[in-house]
């Protein structure tokens, strides 16, 4: 149920990412592109910090990288 | 002969640290991430305009894709002075055959929907390489139609995300994505099959190679799981099992694959 919980929380916050991205910039149109880049990058690092706190606590260890 | 044989003989030639810093280690995840931002950015932005507002190439009342017929038009046609917009002649063949068949009904949709798609998976970082390199191939494909633009630009920081595949996406879906899907040499527990039962060798019975319970192929012998190193060994241990099996007894099936 954890594991569920949490995998459900990583995807709503990247999909809540995707979401917000298609309407900052059809709804502001590239007007001021810096502006339009800041809240993108908050999302991002929200469902980052989502991740790390919820998802990566849950599956941590699954994988080797470096 | 000798020469040839010192010139091909397999090498591996390792990168160096730096190379492996910037490319291979998640240390670099934010500047990948402020990368793929701008870019996916860029993308999502181009998009945004050929399929909402006015000026939008799907959707519109009557025929799709006029102004992508209009683009091509331009890029095709060849000036009385100066230089055409298309260098190659293979690629102007190309997109005139597209505007004689009517292609850009279509293809505006695929342009609109996949420069739409491309920022997305660029900005949320799921499957940011493949993303990127969809990108950098509309990039040259807007380039060999004699439009510059920021193409240089954006089709320069796609082959740095290309490069950078494996951490590109760390701060974003690519995190868990990529670990879950593996790669086609290495698949991922999504794909990794379970082997009911003991596996009974490290090495292939028959030329003892390395196997791989993940993907080697398997054969079942007194309730016991050998993995061949590929299937030419699987067929010659299934030919002549006792030959390579040295205890080898009479066949009793097990379940291999779960």
């Amino acid at each position: 149920m954890n594991k569920a919980l949490a995998l459900a929380a990583g995807v709503t916050a990247w999909a809540a990412v995707a979401v917000a991205a298609v309407l900052i910039v059809f709804n502001m149109g590239g007007k001021n592109q810096v502006l339009m880049f800041l809240p993108i990058l908050a999302v991002v690092v929200a469902a980052w910090a989502i991740g790390e706190l919820v998802t990566e606590r849950v599956f941590s260890g699954h994988e080797k990288r470096v | 002969m000798a020469l040839l044989q010192r010139t091909f003989e397999k090498r591996e030639l390792r990168d160096p640290s730096p190379i492996r810093a910037i490319f291979s280690n998640t240390w670099l995840a934010s500047l990948w991430l402020l990368a793929r931002l701008y870019l996916g950015y860029q993308w999502l932005l181009a998009g945004s305009h050929k399929v909402w507002g006015e000026g939008r190439w799907i959707a519109v009342s009557g025929p799709d894709g006029l102004s992508l017929r209009s683009f091509w038009e331009r890029a095709i046609a060849i000036p009385e002075q100066g230089r055409p917009a298309i260098t190659y002649d293979w690629y102007r063949d190309f997109l005139t055959s597209m505007v004689n068949h009517e292609w850009y009904r279509w293809f505006s949709w695929v342009i609109a929907l996949g420069e739409v798609t491309v920022g997305i998976l660029l900005i949320v970082g799921a499957f940011a390489g493949l993303a990127a390199l969809a990108g950098a191939f509309m990039n040259f494909n807007f380039m060999l139609a004699g439009s510059a633009s920021i193409n240089p630009v954006l089709v320069v920081i796609a082959l740095l995300i290309l490069f950078g595949w494996k951490t590109a996406g760390w701060i974003g879906v690519d995190r868990w994505l990529l670990p879950a899907l593996g790669t086609p040499w290495q698949p991922g527990p999504v794909f990794r099959r379970v082997l009911k039962g003991r596996v009974a060798n490290e090495a292939c019975p028959v030329c003892q190679m390395p196997v791989d319970p993940a993907i080697s192929p398997a054969s079942a012998y007194n309730g016991l799981i050998y993995l061949s190193c590929c299937p030419v060994c699987k067929e010659r241990l299934d030919a002549q099992p006792a030959r390579y099996i040295p205890d080898f007894g009479p066949a009793i099936p097990v379940p291999v694959e779960g």
